[in-house]
């Protein structure tokens, strides 16, 4: 069973590289540029990690957090300064992102299963 | 004269000897009858021839005295009359008992040139006596004759050979009474008095004229009369009225009586020394009535000559206190206001200054006597040009205008406007400018306090929206940010795997994501700026309006709100402007648009820029909002009014805006001819 992680972002570039940075062979990374359908796929089926951007076109990050299921550990990677969160999100980081500091954070959730 | 009767005497006689002889033939017939009366005729004829004869003897004896003494009296009148004639003296002699004048030599030669020897006194009346002097001087002539009076004198116009009136003196006394004490003879003298006579006529006439003129003026001003030493010979009612002394508390006194003690000694001793040479007098002078208040006169003084020598000085004085209350009035008014007043002759730019003029220049001149050049000199360099532009211009286009201009004080900087009027003649040549000047430099100093003020309230209400903004900005900067550093340490593995489109892609987007950055930075340089120069330039509507989509489009693309513009004639649509100020109004605008709509279904921003037909540049911000309610308009443009949720605006974007384009001349207002919410900015052409 590979880590299956989601990844929510408006920028489509970042869409592409996030991927490209952190897919492997045990970690798969699905990719998602429109909030809706990312709601929709995250519920029907359960990843184990969820990225979401914050600012988003008429929803936040941690606003959308709250429609997700609540087991699914939630991130958020956003080039905003001090966010000030509503629901429950594990981790946050800023862009541009230290890619180690992400991969150490995936490796802990995968050690948690 | 004499001759003539001696003459007649002897004819007398000579006939009455003839007529005698003649009685002797008639006597003879009759004594024929009666012969012894012959005897005695006969005997008494020798008796009687020789006392005819003693009486023709003695009476010429007699005759001949007479002859001897008129001959010495005619020798003596002869002499008299040349003594008369040589000393201009006439004399007449009016016998009473024939009622008969006789002039003498040179009174007969000024009276007539015909040799009439003796007039009837009342021919003489008729004759030479002016109409209007005849009744006086007969009365006079009677009153003294008669006993009336004790001496006679009397002065009337007698007409001369020409026809000339003139004035004579006649004096005369009885010269012979009869034995009951009548009077028979009365002698006199005339004295030629015309000359003096003419210049006393004159004199009265002139005096008459004055006591006229006096009349007159007494109608319109107070007047009063003074003797050489100043006593009050005569006041007219408005100096009672106006002193509130009563004519008999006046006369005799001098006019310390009215005197307030205000003015210097110096003035009146001034004044004197004007009035003793002859001068007229003319000064304003403050005195104090009866009840201790006091009145203003506009006082004239003018010395009364006679005679050569002052006599009298006359002066007429008008009321002025209302003017002095007025022109009080309007100095006190001056001084609260700070405004003086002025006028230029534009012919020989002569000045003249209200008082409180020196008070706003503290000119340091006594006096208060300062010419055109002066004032030039002291208006501040910088500013010397432009003052002088306007003062000609003002007389060359006569139209009324306004200047500020920095005036060189004692040691501070006076700042002063100006307004300039213009004064015409009939021709319609300029002839006089005058206006006002006003101390501004209290208004001055706050305005530059105002305006640094309100460049700090724009920089912090820039700073404010920036701080709104910042989440967003920073998002904006840091997502092409995470573009380039992702891709950096991709690239290296791309390239080791060949492949060689995705690595030039992937460079591609870096480029880009960089240029993204950039232009955000850029944008928020401008929205930064802190910069007091109000300096207007010329700038492109276009390129105001794409330089504040920068920052706005940022917002728009987040809360995916559509925007568009469509700007008319884009090349010449230019406004002389601020540009980083212009380009916060629009950013305000933009963003409120977007705020307005970012929860609504329908969500777009539609900026229009076009030349509306009366040349006005027009900018127009539309979103697709509703019209704005009509209780939220009035409050749209107030500081701190926002309909937004806390946090989100700081309700000072409208109100600024609305500052800015205020001091552009150019206006912000609602366009509700629009279905959707419209904002649109208006430039002057």
């Amino acid at each position: 069973m590979s880590f299956e992680i989601y990844y929510l972002d408006d920028e489509v570039d970042l869409l592409e590289i996030f991927s490209d940075t952190f897919s492997s062979e045990d970690v798969k990374i699905k990719t998602f540029s429109d909030p809706s359908l990312f709601i929709l796929e995250v519920n029907k089926n359960n990843p184990d990690l969820v990225f979401m951007d914050f600012r988003l076109p008429h929803i936040t990050g941690d606003e959308i957090a709250l429609k997700l299921n609540k087991e699914i550990p939630k991130a958020i990677i956003s080039g905003d300064l001090n966010l000030a969160l509503k629901s429950d999100i594990e981790d946050v980081f800023e862009k541009p992102y230290d890619v180690k500091k992400i991969c150490d954070f995936i490796n802990k959730l995968k050690k948690r299963d | 004269m004499k001759n003539v009767l001696l003459r007649g005497k002897v004819i007398f006689w000579t006939i009455g000897g003839i007529l005698l002889g003649l009685f002797f033939p008639f006597f003879s017939s009759s004594l024929m009858d009666r012969p012894e009366m012959l005897f005695y005729v006969i005997c008494t004829a020798p008796l009687f021839l020789g006392s005819l004869s003693f009486l023709v003897g003695f009476n010429q004896e007699r005759f001949l005295v007479l002859k001897k003494t008129e001959d010495e009296k005619e020798k003596a009148y002869g002499w008299m009359d040349l003594v008369l004639k040589s000393a201009g003296l006439e004399v007449w002699e009016w016998d009473l008992k024939e009622n008969i004048v006789l002039f003498n030599s040179e009174l007969k030669h000024n009276l007539s040139r015909f040799d009439q020897k003796s007039y009837s006194f009342p021919l003489m009346v008729e004759e030479f006596i002016h109409p209007e002097d005849k009744d006086e001087m007969i009365k006079k002539v009677y009153d003294y004759i008669q006993g009336r009076a004790t001496e006679y004198v009397s002065i009337y116009r007698m007409k001369d050979f020409q026809g000339k009136w003139r004035w004579v003196q006649s004096n005369g006394k009885v010269s012979q009474r009869d034995k009951q004490g009548h009077p028979i003879c009365f002698l006199g003298t005339h004295f030629d008095i015309t000359e003096r006579k003419n210049r006393e006529i004159e004199i009265n006439e002139k005096n008459d004229e004055l006591e006229h003129l006096i009349e007159a003026i007494s109608e319109l001003a107070i007047v009063s009369v003074t003797d050489r030493k100043g006593k009050i010979t005569r006041v007219n009612k408005m100096f009672c009225e106006i002193s509130g002394y009563s004519e008999k508390e006046l006369l005799g006194q001098d006019h310390r009586i009215v005197k307030s003690g205000v003015h210097e000694k110096k003035m009146f001793k001034e004044m004197w020394e004007k009035i003793l040479k002859g001068e007229n007098w003319i000064g304003d002078i403050q005195n104090r009535k009866k009840n201790g208040s006091y009145y203003f006169v506009r006082t004239i003084i003018i010395p009364l000559l006679k005679q050569g020598g002052i006599n009298s000085f006359f002066s007429i004085r008008f009321d002025m206190t209302k003017q002095v209350q007025l022109a009080k009035n309007l100095a006190e008014a001056q001084k609260l206001s700070k405004i003086g007043s002025w006028t230029l002759n534009t012919n020989t730019f002569e000045v003249d200054l209200s008082d409180q003029m020196y008070e706003i220049f503290p000119w340091n001149n006594e006096e208060r006597k300062i010419s055109f050049d002066d004032i030039y000199s002291m208006v501040h360099p910088e500013d010397q040009e432009h003052w002088r532009k306007a003062i000609d211009n003002a007389i060359l286009t006569k139209k009324s205008c306004e200047i500020r201009f920095r005036s060189i004080g004692k040691e501070e900087i006076i700042w002063a406007k100006a307004i300039i009027k213009i004064m015409m003649n009939k021709e319609g040549g300029v002839t006089r400018l005058y206006g006002t000047c006003q101390d501004i430099t209290e208004q001055v100093l706050a305005e530059e306090e105002i305006q640094k003020e309100r460049f700090k309230t724009i920089h912090t209400s820039k700073l404010a929206s920036l701080g709104e903004m910042s989440a967003g900005i920073a998002h904006e900067i840091n997502n092409p940010l995470t573009i380039i550093t992702g891709n950096l340490p991709l690239l290296e593995k791309i390239k080791k795997e060949g492949e060689e489109t995705k690595f030039k892609d992937r460079i591609e987007k870096m480029i880009k994501a960089s240029e993204r950055i950039s232009k955000i930075v850029r944008g928020l340089k401008k929205l930064v700026r802190f910069q007091v120069d109000v300096e207007h330039k010329e700038e492109l509507i276009s390129s105001l309006i794409e330089e504040s989509l920068v920052i706005c489009d940022i917002k728009a693309l987040k809360t995916d709100v559509k925007i568009d513009y469509k700007i008319q004639d884009e090349e010449n649509l230019i406004v002389k402007c601020n540009e980083v100020e212009i380009e916060q109004v629009l950013i305000n605008l933009i963003n409120n648009a977007i705020d307005a709509v970012e929860d609504r279904e329908e969500r777009w921003v539609k900026i229009n820029a076009f030349r509306d037909t009366n040349t006005e540049v027009v900018i127009q911000v539309v979103n697709s909002g509703p019209r704005i309610e009509e209780k939220v308009e009035e409050k749209i443009f107030q500081p701190f009014f926002t309909t937004k949720p806390v946090g989100k605006g700081t309700g000072l974007g409208l109100s600024i805006s609305k500052g800015i384009l205020d001091q552009h001349g150019a206006s912000l207002s609602l366009n509700k001819s629009f279905e959707n919410t419209c904002f649109e900015i208006r430039f002057p052409s």
